[in-house]
């Protein structure tokens, strides 16, 4: 099981340079994979989640944190501006934050269906805001058979000149999808 | 050129259609998920197709199996990158696969591989 553990976490981290890489094409941040790891962070705070489940492939969901403050930040450098109460800036900015995530999560399913040979299209990426623990705590528990699914984490550096903001990914994929790896 | 887009994010779209019209390009029909998607590409008459694989109500790859290409030229824009849907979109006809996110230059490069 040991070595199916680093395939997987080989793909997610293959899976999350190609999409840093695709990002750094076009965003004048620097996105950087900074860690892949089975250790789930503790830590709680206010943010905007992206999620997918799988459409076909009824055992993987992925999700991605990025801290409130942060993904103002990233719109701002994206768009130019910050106009927090406007119906239009909430729409953008859900939209923007939301092409990020398809964009990570993606990268990363596609990995996974690569190996296993298979074709996984996941349902349209869904965004929700609140805070990490209790959104991290009803999507698990959404999932069937949550038990037998092995969650990962990674995190993602993310640097302008003038700042440096981290994003959290979760990974939540069954065994038996593991074991196939 | 006629272009549809099919895309579920309004944002994207626009600035397609923008990208699009500078290049001289005209659109002539949008679609946002895929029921929108099979009426836009059955009712309406154009020479490329924008489409997006991840869509409400049905990927895009549902909406080709529908509908097919119409002996037109479809362009799939997609953040996935798996062989098994490469090749079903090229068995389907696609003539080229763009991935998100993508610059203007590739938006035009694209399109030139398709015509």
């Amino acid at each position: 099981m040991k070595e199916k553990i680093d395939a997987l976490k080989n793909l997610v981290s293959a899976g999350l340079l190609k999409s840093t890489e695709r990002l750094n094409k076009v965003s004048s941040f620097r996105w950087k994979v900074l860690d892949v790891s089975f250790e789930l962070s503790r830590k709680d705070y206010e943010s905007v989640c992206v999620y997918l489940i799988s459409k076909n492939y009824d055992k993987l969901a992925f999700l991605l944190f990025i801290k409130k403050e942060d993904a103002s930040k990233i719109f701002k450098i994206f768009s130019g501006y910050y106009l927090s109460d406007s119906f239009e800036y909430k729409k953008s900015y859900e939209l923007l934050i939301s092409e990020i995530g398809n964009i990570m999560l993606n990268s990363v399913l596609s990995e996974i269906a690569n190996r296993l040979s298979k074709i996984i299209i996941p349902d349209v990426p869904r965004i929700i805001n609140g805070e990490k623990k209790f959104i991290l705590e009803n999507i698990s528990g959404m999932l069937e058979e949550n038990k037998s699914k092995v969650p990962l984490s990674a995190t993602v550096l993310v640097e302008s000149e003038n700042d440096k903001l981290s994003i959290e990914l979760y990974f939540f994929i069954e065994n038996g999808v593991i074991e196939k790896l | 050129m006629r272009f549809v887009i099919v895309d579920d994010n309004s944002s994207t779209r626009l600035t397609v259609k923008i990208a699009l019209e500078k290049m001289g390009h005209n659109v002539v029909g949008e679609a946002e998920n895929y029921d929108e998607a099979v009426k836009v590409i059955s009712e309406t008459d154009f020479d490329i197709l924008l489409l997006d694989l991840l869509i409400p109500g049905g990927s895009g790859v549902d909406v080709l199996r529908k509908v097919g290409t119409r002996n037109k030229k479809v362009i799939a824009i997609t953040a996935l990158e798996q062989d098994g849907i490469d090749k079903e979109l090229m068995r389907l006809g696609v003539c080229f696969i763009l991935r998100k996110p993508f610059s203007f230059d590739e938006l035009k490069k694209a399109i030139e591989e398709c015509v």
